[in-house]
């Protein structure tokens, strides 16, 4: 019946964690679905394929970007270049056309030349003659004069340039001959403009057929670099699925060979896998001791009250041994909760300044409250004077490991038991220290036993314990790197001792 | 008694009442904490049992909002070992008390008992358990009807401990409380104090235990 119950219970916690009906909740179950903690919006993570991929195309665009510059210069100057010899063959041929006749002056305009610079229909072309002193002969006489002005003449070389006319660009020659006529040397120039038509048509043809090539390089460069990002990442995505492929129990060390780079990356894997198969297995194996107790102490509980229904005496000495199961069982329940919580508390470092007299003092006042029958005898040596007696530490986890020294001492020892707590300083591995002892005038413990009782669910004497008390001491001096020892006292009785270092870490100190 | 038990598990409610009936006091039960503060509101109680997980209200509010508005009934925590933390929280906000669940039900009504007593010491002039009585304005203290005979600084003495039961007092902290600044406070005269008091009171319910090195404290003991 009971079972049953229980089951249900659990069942029902997801639709009840919304709504809880009075009376009937499973605690646990509901502080569970409590704890489960959300995070949302998770830290952004970076992609390392990403991060390849955009520097490795930022150094194609600007490589392309680069080359792009050139192609276009060396387009525009080989367009030029082409086309300027044909304005240049054209000014000689009209140049040569002109012969001095006594009558002056004779231009005689080859139509080859211009027929030269038509070769593109579009192309408009201009002329004009001009003589030494700048003065038109023939042709258009409104033509920019930028290159050749009065002074600079006469010019043999040609001279090239661009410059605005009739609403376009228009490249320009001008170039000169000096004519021998009878009386004296005479200077004539030609200056012949054609439209950048076809120039620019072949400039763009140019930048266009060293583009294409050039685009392809780049796709087939970023192609190569996505596809050896891919190659290099591989080893990294077979780890991935190695751990994603795993049973959660499985807990074997990566097999893979790493890559240089993330050989360390590996190795702390493997580490931490390493230790959490060892917790795991020491979890199991507490759970399984757990199991184990709880077991049999609840079938002891449950046989004394089987045997409570008879009759008379019998009766009630069956209900007298439930009733004393039953609190044994609560002693080893709130123990072995209490030793989960220690060792709970020891993963999370709650660290904090703990003054030992103060948790002396309130411990004092607990176990004096719980002592009902008053015959003990108690003392408390604190430091002398008193310096504040701090460790570094979690106050808690130090007051159930002083809480359970007590009660072994209570437990173990005679009524007029004689109890001390003494905190000295002391050192612990060179560092300073406070050991904290418990000393009582009990039996005390055989030296052979004195590293059995330690471990968990062992227990010796005739106030035998759940045997969990001395598994939390110990657990709490290892939390604390302190160390825990049991010695004898003289004449009797033993001396229980926890030693805490005041800093459990260098480097904590504020802690 | 007259208690009001805050918890919604069954099993233990009805195993409390059961208990707390036999022994004679009037329980109420309450499964849900935002009911059970409403309650609070109306009622009075000598002592309130209080558990932590609640429905609708934690018990921790329920106390926050009875300390809020002055009602200083005592209040008993309990709580699982897993909120140890929170039981510290709980007697930072005012509970009087706490027990760790699974506990010993003999436990729990002595440490009832214990609450009332302290409480009931606190707001009258005249501390009785059993046949001991404390008259404050009248300064005496008489067992069985027989006066006790205390001097000046027991009585003073006698008055501290009561107001701090299950506390611990350092004799220095006696000394001061009992000698003015003018007088030469001497711990030899607070430990001769204490021994005559001591003497005197024996017999009776409270106690006054010596923790060597550390202080006094004083505990009633149980019937």
């Amino acid at each position: 019946m009971r079972s049953r119950k229980a089951r249900q219970r659990s069942e029902t916690i997801g639709a009840r964690a919304a709504h809880p009906p009075a009376g009937d909740r499973n605690k646990s179950g509901a502080r569970a679905v409590n704890g489960i903690s959300i995070t949302a919006g998770e830290r952004r993570s970076y992609s390392l394929r990403r991060r390849l991929m955009g520097a490795s195309m930022a150094a194609f665009a600007v490589l392309i970007a680069l080359l792009s510059a050139g192609l276009w210069t060396y387009a525009r100057s080989s367009a030029n270049q082409t086309y300027d010899l044909l304005l240049h063959g054209a000014a000689i041929a009209i140049l040569e056309r002109i012969t001095v006749t006594p009558d002056g002056i004779d231009i005689d305009l080859p139509p080859s030349a211009l027929e030269i610079l038509a070769l593109d229909q579009e192309d408009r072309v201009f002329y004009r003659i001009v003589d030494a002193g700048g003065t038109t002969l023939t042709g258009t006489p409104d033509l920019p004069n930028g290159g050749f002005s009065g002074q600079s003449l006469p010019r043999q070389e040609p001279i090239f340039f661009d410059s605005p006319y009739s609403g376009e660009t228009v490249r320009f020659v001008v170039n000169g001959r000096t004519l021998l006529s009878a009386d004296k040397p005479q200077w004539i120039g030609i200056q012949i403009g054609q439209t950048r038509i076809a120039r620019n048509a072949m400039e763009r043809d140019l930048i266009l057929k060293g583009l294409v090539p050039l685009a392809a390089l780049s796709i087939a460069g970023v192609a190569m670099a996505r596809a050896g990002i891919g190659f290099a990442m591989r080893p990294l995505a077979g780890i991935e699925r190695d751990i994603r492929e795993r049973q959660p129990n499985d807990l074997k060390p990566l097999d893979a060979l790493p890559p240089r780079e993330v050989e360390s990356l590996i190795t702390a894997i493997n580490g931490f896998m390493r230790r959490l198969d060892l917790s795991r297995g020491q979890a199991e194996s507490f759970i399984a001791d757990v199991a184990h107790q709880m077991r049999t102490s609840l079938a002891a509980l449950y046989g004394h009250l089987e045997a409570a229904d008879r009759p008379g005496e019998a009766g009630a000495l069956a209900v007298a041994r439930a009733r004393d199961q039953a609190r044994r069982t609560v002693r080893l329940t709130n123990q072995l909760l209490s030793h989960a919580m220690v060792i709970h508390r020891a993963d999370k470092e709650m660290f904090q300044a703990v003054d030992l007299s103060d948790l002396v003092r309130r411990l004092m006042e607990e176990i004096v409250r719980d002592d009902a029958a008053g015959g003990i005898d108690f003392a408390v040596e604190l430091p002398q004077p008193p310096p504040s007696a701090t460790v570094t530490g979690d106050p808690i986890a130090i007051r159930e490991a002083l809480r359970n020294l007590v009660d072994n001492a209570v437990r173990h020892g005679p009524p007029d038991n004689q109890i001390t707590l003494r905190v000295t300083a002391t050192t612990h591995g060179g560092r300073p220290a406070f050991a904290i002892a418990v000393e009582d005038s009990g039996p005390g413990i055989a030296d052979a036993e004195k590293l059995k009782v330690i471990e968990r669910f062992y227990s010796n004497g005739p106030g035998g314990g759940s045997g969990v008390g001395l598994a939390i001491v110990a657990a709490v001096a290892e939390s604390h790197k302190g160390r825990f020892e049991l010695s004898d006292r003289q004449p009797t009785g033993l001396r229980a001792s926890i030693t805490l270092p005041e800093t459990p870490l260098p480097g904590m100190e504020s802690a | 008694m007259r208690i009001l038990l805050v918890e919604d598990s069954r099993d233990l409610s009805e195993a409390l009442l059961e208990r707390f009936r036999g022994e004679g006091h009037a329980i109420d039960l309450e499964a849900d904490g935002a009911e059970a503060e409403a309650l609070l509101r109306h009622a009075s109680f000598d002592v309130v049992i209080l558990d932590i997980n609640l429905p609708s209200m934690n018990g921790y509010d329920v106390l926050r909002a009875m300390r809020a508005r002055g009602d200083r009934t005592p209040v008993l925590v309990l709580t699982a070992r897993s909120e140890i933390d929170d039981r510290i929280v709980g007697l930072d906000i005012g509970a009087d008390d706490y027990m760790v669940n699974p506990f010993d039900f003999r436990e729990i009504s002595a440490r009832c008992r214990a609450l009332v007593r302290r409480r009931s010491g606190e707001a009258s002039n005249v501390f009785v358990q059993g046949d001991f009585e404390f008259d404050r304005r009248a300064r005496r203290a008489s067992l069985g009807g027989v006066d006790l005979e205390l001097r000046h600084r027991e009585v003073q003495v006698l008055e501290l401990f009561l107001g701090q039961l299950g506390r611990v007092l350092t004799k220095d902290e006696v000394a001061d409380r009992i000698y003015s600044f003018d007088e030469a406070p001497s711990l030899n005269a607070v430990e001769q104090t204490m021994t005559r008091l001591r003497k005197k009171l024996d017999g009776s319910p409270v106690a006054i235990r010596t923790i060597r090195g550390l202080g006094y404290i004083a505990s009633i003991r149980d019937e």
